[in-house]
């Protein structure tokens, strides 16, 4: 399949495309579409409005295994993992800090430290890839449209770690 | 007085005699409509895609030549064409990123610079004028007002030979800071070209100019493009309100009063038709009325929407930087005090943080008021669109007769950070969307392309419509 857009049902497309994995993880996919019922593959929704969010590729981009693992068990794999933060302080100077400040307390973008947040799913992975690959509103923009999801797992890994 | 065509004249009059008659410039401070108000009819409306993947697309409009054609500005120079069934021509109308063999014509180092608007001659279809309006990289981020004319057997594009062959530059502003450019060009009912200038850039109004009129910057111009040779600019319609009082005279003293001594301008710049604006990137006319509505974009706390009415003489000082419309500038604490100098916005709406270290808005707030257009039908009748770039909140300005006052009314909050809207041949407001905001801008090209949205009745989207999502 061709295309970079997969409508609908984006983990089960997300499974087929990745080619790269071993069997067994892929064995390990299909149940959890199984798992998550005859209706489909889970969904992601925007936290705006809690309606679907489409997970489209960008041109190039490939289904990592962290971004497999991060399906299979709604955990960002890279929290914690020096390497990854390293990856993901980077981005994050690139593309948040400018709104976000360097430590995550807010000026434009409300702060991503502390305890008390915009959206209730802030605290969970899957809420705040939610937030970041979907965008909110206004100036926060969908980052799904510049950044892989696997960039995107990484820059969470960082602001996470921001957390006091 | 803006000498409308005989059928805008008739319609205003009209109009005139049912609702718009009362409506007036609020005349003092608790006049000016807030978020929290309510459009008569408490409209509903959504924002329904017309076209996607447009490189950071910061103006759109209609050539009012019966073709349907919508023409998005992008900012890095070129102009693309929507036709009337939403599809995206390949080709670009006009393509200034080529017609010069040293590099892009257009500057766009800084997100605010860049091709802004395109407004179509009156007699387009006679003369085949169109202009366009962009910060110039050859002249350091000059505002440039360029005309060019279309080949009739090439419609759809407008060759580098054709814009070359064909350019006359009718306006060149120069510009001291990348930002606050202002940058829309619009015709109004009377035939004349006006264009808003920011102040110049910088913040805070360094150079003062929105209070000077011996500077192009912080005003609205008004220009005659309608030359009878071409070796003439343009000309200054005699009755701009500074035309006259612009002119320089022999020294006297005995027999004139104050009052006729404080209204000489000598040197003033006779294009001006309203001053005092900060950055007034977008403005329409009302076709109905031949009113004038302008979205001002605010410094750290307020943004606001004026009204000329069709009959205004031109003239009016919207403040700045003495005012920051209805508030002080300064504005330094909840009870800030100053004089109100010149005319009050109709309408306004505050940052997250109206003054500092203020309690944050929870809602109505946003950072850049981006004027949209006057959609005069159902169910919004008359009221003016604007988006905010920031806040992605999509705002009806409008009369209420029987409250007697401007309401403002805060539509849908969107993902869009809207850059610049337009109304169209069939009457429909359209508006454009960017992923350019100031920290997150890589470039013209390199940011995630942008879309093109058509407001409609939210009880009329079109089956298989793709809306813009709001917050529920
Ligand atoms: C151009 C400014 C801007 C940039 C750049 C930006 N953000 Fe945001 N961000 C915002 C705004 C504004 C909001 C609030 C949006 C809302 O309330 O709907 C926000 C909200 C958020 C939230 C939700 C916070 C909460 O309290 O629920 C998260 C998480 C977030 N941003 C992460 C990021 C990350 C990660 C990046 C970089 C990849 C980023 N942002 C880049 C402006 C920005």
């Amino acid at each position: 399949m061709k295309s970079n857009s997969m409508p609908g049902r984006p983990l089960r497309f997300a499974i087929l495309r990745g080619s790269v994995r071993s069997l067994l993880a892929s064995a390990a996919g299909i149940s959890f579409v199984v798992l998550a019922g005859a209706a489909g593959a889970p969904q992601f929704t925007s936290p705006i409005d809690n309606g679907p969010l489409e997970i489209k590729l960008l041109p190039g981009e490939k289904i990592t295994e962290g971004v497999q693992k991060f399906y299979e068990t709604g955990q960002d794999p890279y929290k914690g993992d020096p390497q990854a933060l390293a990856e993901g302080k980077d981005l994050y100077e690139t593309y948040c800090q400018a709104c976000h400040m360097p430590d995550g307390s807010g000026r434009i973008g409300p702060s991503l430290i502390g305890d008390t947040h915009h959206y209730p799913r802030f605290t969970t992975d899957k809420g705040m890839f939610e937030i970041v690959y979907g965008g909110a509103t206004g100036a926060m923009q969908p980052f799904g449209k510049r950044l892989t999801q696997d960039q995107i797992l990484h820059v969470m890994a960082y602001v996470r770690s921001l957390k006091k | 007085m803006r000498v409308m065509t005989a059928m805008a004249a008739v319609a205003a009059i009209c109009f005139a005699v049912s609702t718009a008659g009362a409506q007036t410039v609020p005349k003092s401070r608790d006049e000016v409509a807030y978020p929290g108000g309510h459009l008569p009819g408490n409209p509903k409306v959504a924002l329904v895609k017309i076209a996607d993947g447009l490189h950071d697309p910061v103006g759109v409009a209609s050539a009012f030549d019966g073709s349907g054609r919508i023409f998005v500005c992008e900012r890095v120079g070129r102009v693309r064409i929507v036709t009337k069934d939403g599809k995206l021509l390949a080709k670009p109308f006009l393509d200034l990123t080529k017609i010069n063999p040293l590099g892009n014509e257009v500057q766009t180092g800084f997100v605010e610079q860049g091709l802004w608007s395109i407004a179509f001659d009156p007699d387009f279809k006679k003369n085949g004028y169109f202009y366009v309006h962009y910060s110039s990289l050859p002249f350091n981020g000059a505002g440039v007002i360029l005309r060019v004319t279309v080949d009739p057997n090439s419609p759809d594009v407008v060759s580098s030979e054709q814009v070359v062959k064909t350019a006359k530059i009718v306006m060149l502003i120069p510009q001291p800071y990348y930002n606050h450019n202002g940058g829309m060009i619009q015709f109004g009912p009377d035939g004349y070209l006006y264009i808003s200038r920011g102040d110049g850039g910088w913040e805070g109004d360094p150079l003062n100019a929105g209070q000077d009129l011996h500077v192009l910057w912080g005003k609205l111009l008004r220009i005659n493009v309608h030359v009878p040779d071409d070796s003439i600019p343009y000309l200054v319609p005699n009755d701009n309100p500074f035309a006259q009082a612009a002119r320089n005279r022999l020294m006297f003293l005995f027999g004139v009063t104050e009052e006729a001594f404080s209204k000489i301008k000598m040197g003033a710049k006779p294009e001006i038709w309203a001053y005092g604006l900060r950055n007034p990137y977008q403005f329409h006319f009302d076709k109905k009325t031949g009113n004038l509505f302008i979205a001002d974009v605010g410094q750290n706390s307020w943004e606001n929407i004026f009204w000329q009415p069709h009959d205004s003489k031109g003239g009016e000082n919207y403040g700045w930087s003495l005012n920051a419309g209805a508030h002080c500038f300064p504005i330094t604490g909840p009870n800030t005090t100053c004089p109100q100098v010149g005319v009050l916005p109709i309408a306004n709406y505050p940052h997250e943080q109206p003054y500092p270290d203020a309690p944050k808005e929870k809602t109505g707030f946003g950072c850049a008021v981006i004027g949209l257009g006057v959609a005069n039908y159902a169910p919004l009748n008359g009221a003016y669109l604007a988006g905010d770039w920031c806040s992605g909140r999509l705002w009806g300005v409008g009369w209420d007769n029987a409250a007697k006052k401007w309401q403002l009314q805060e539509l849908e909050q969107t993902q869009l950070q809207f850059t610049a809207g337009n109304v169209l041949e069939d009457g429909s407001v359209v508006a454009v969307n960017c992923y350019c905001f100031y920290t997150a801008d890589q470039g013209p090209l390199a940011n995630p392309v942008g879309a093109l949205w058509r407001v409609v009745d939210a009880s009329k989207v079109p089956a298989g419509a793709e809306v813009a999502r709001t917050v529920k």
